[in-house]
């Protein structure tokens, strides 16, 4: 049998060959090197087709993730700052916690430093402090990577401040503690948000307008030059020359949660409802799919 | 092969060819491209088999939708291929082709466009990868003596009992006796593991081009693995004399550092070639 060609290899990876035809190629490709490859060339390109199946037998379980993902949420920051005006009302930190409080990215008020040994009650919280110094001691996260590190982190600092709570401190000073640490909490996690924004074409390329900065949710770089990024109500965004951002006209006001740009004239975004739309003129004219 | 008028013609209503104005005809004749290829008619791509029939006769309205759907997976599989972009001269010449029409009619629906535009992209960037590698000049290294076990295929050199010669020595011998397993296993099980290993696609690819599940398909493997372990054990005891110890120490040594060991080599060895080499040199010798 001769080396497959493109019409054959397609029909075998699509399920279109049967009988004796489906095992002349199987018994071909097992020893030839040329349709090995090919083989390899199709499996590589597997990105390029979205997966029509997801849309023909749609997971009636997808509905749920998103208000579920929304309530989780809601959840964390609920319970990340429950008294925040509390801090604000009664500035003055106990004298355990005024070393902590040192550091020049805490929201709290500066205070006198005192001598570590004045503060006794605070030697069991000492392990929720390194894992807050290490926190604070980090560089801004300057990456996606390092805004989901930062953003993993919170949580578990959250609970390290739970236990050590119950296990000793004054009820007041670990109040406190609680609340700065509640507070460099959701503060990291609100920096990690808005580098993950700044950053969702790399770690090179300009933040979008801040007007949008808070409702972008996705982006897509095809090539060095152009970017296109995506967000809430309708948000279309385009970049052409790492500096500018052009704001693209969508045919309507629905979230939108991806984007997958092929040059700065074709992409295909996905709304939160799971349409489709695509542009191959730069956002002039969007078809649904 | 004509195909009977009232299949073509319900094929053509399930293919919706009429909003494209393709011709009852034209399709038809398709559809026998198709049947000549062994093509099951019931289970073609209809629909793309339309598209591509109106395309291929110009019709602009055609082409707009073909390109809105198609250009972007070929470019997206361009670069998939290159990262670097240097596939989308391929996929350009693809479109040009398409654009004169000319490329249209090696698509007879056994798979979807989707799939045959891949195709076509895949073999143009394997040929032209394999006539770039046959311009290259070889390497010095490669024109002279191998190294990996040099010190004992030559002969009168006795074999060294330092580390490394030992290591160089159990890597010579676990290829030559996996190159000898691979030989020997069927031909299927050689596509699986060219499939998974080699080519590094997904368990549910390699079993859908076997027609297997992907669970079959993980047995399947982990039984050839077993086989070709025993089979080198075997070569290794009764061949080379080598005791246990000695043998589990050639595959420590080897899985350390595999050195020219490479799987996808081995497989890509071509019985037919080599058997029309033998056919070759027969007729020389006779001569």
């Amino acid at each position: 049998m001769n080396c497959l060609d493109a019409e054959t290899l397609a029909a075998w990876f699509d399920g279109g060959l049967s009988g004796a035809a489906l095992e002349d190629v199987r018994s071909h490709v097992a020893t030839c090197a040329r349709c090995q490859a090919l083989v390899g060339a199709m499996g590589r390109t597997r990105s390029a087709v979205p997966a029509p199946q997801l849309e023909r037998h749609p997971r009636w379980w997808l509905a749920w993730t998103v208000p579920a993902a929304a309530a989780a949420t809601a959840l964390v920051i609920w319970i990340a700052v429950p008294h925040q005006t509390n801090v604000a009302v009664n500035p003055s930190p106990a004298p355990a916690l005024q070393k902590e409080e040192a550091s020049p990215q805490s929201t709290l008020p500066p205070a006198p430093a005192q001598p570590e040994s004045a503060a006794p009650a605070a030697a069991p919280a000492t392990p929720a402090r390194q894992t807050r110094a290490k926190a604070e001691a980090a560089p801004p996260a300057a990456t996606p990577q390092a805004a989901n590190d930062a953003l993993q982190q919170a949580p578990a600092s959250l609970n390290e401040t739970v236990s050590v709570r119950s296990a000793a401190a004054p009820p007041a000073a670990a109040e406190r503690r609680d609340e700065a640490e509640r507070q460099g909490a959701v503060a990291g996690q609100l920096q990690a948000r808005a580098a993950f924004r700044n950053n969702l074409c790399g770690p090179m390329w300009p933040a979008p307008p801040s007007e949008v900065a808070a409702q972008v949710t996705a982006g897509s770089s095809p090539s060095t030059a152009v970017c296109w990024i995506v967000g809430r109500a309708g948000t279309v965004l385009r970049s052409t020359d790492r500096r500018t951002w052009q704001r693209l006209t969508f045919p309507l006001t629905a979230d939108l949660t991806s984007v997958t740009a092929t040059d700065a004239q074709s992409a295909s975004v996905v709304t939160a409802d799971g349409r489709t739309f695509l542009t191959v003129d730069g956002g002039v004219t969007w078809i649904q799919r | 092969m004509p195909i009977d008028a009232t299949l073509a013609r319900r094929l053509y209503l399930k293919a919706r060819a009429e909003r494209w104005r393709v011709p009852l005809e034209r399709f038809a004749e398709a559809l026998e491209r198709g049947a000549e290829r062994g093509a099951n008619l019931e289970t073609l791509h209809l629909e793309d088999l339309a598209l591509a029939c109106a395309c291929a006769a110009g019709d602009e309205e055609a082409w707009e939708h073909f390109i809105r759907e198609q250009r972007p997976t070929l470019y997206r599989a361009a670069d998939a291929l290159d990262p670097g972009g240097g596939a989308r001269d391929l996929a350009d010449g693809i479109y040009g082709e398409l654009f004169e029409r000319s490329l249209f009619r090696y698509f007879h629906g056994r798979s979807s466009l989707a799939t045959w535009l891949r195709a076509v992209l895949a073999q143009r960037h394997v040929d032209r990868l394999r006539v770039d590698r046959k311009l290259e000049p070889l390497p010095d290294d490669e024109l002279s003596l191998p190294t990996v076990g040099a010190g004992f295929s030559r002969p009168g050199v006795e074999p060294a009992d330092s580390g490394p010669h030992e290591s160089d020595r159990c890597r010579e011998l676990i290829r030559d006796a996996l190159t000898r397993a691979v030989s020997e296993l069927p031909s299927r099980e050689r596509l699986r593991l060219a499939c998974y290993y080699a080519q590094e696609l997904t368990l549910a690819e390699t079993g859908k081009l076997l027609g297997e599940h992907e669970a079959t398909c993980s047995r399947h493997l982990a039984r050839t693995r077993k086989t070709l372990r025993g089979e080198i054990e075997r070569q290794l005891r009764e061949q080379h004399t080598l005791s246990a110890a000695e043998i589990a120490d050639c595959f420590g040594a080897a899985s350390q550092d595999p050195g020219e060991l490479d799987l996808r080599q081995l497989l890509r060895m071509e019985p037919d070639r080599k058997e029309s080499r033998v056919d070759r040199s027969r007729v020389r010798g006779r001569t």
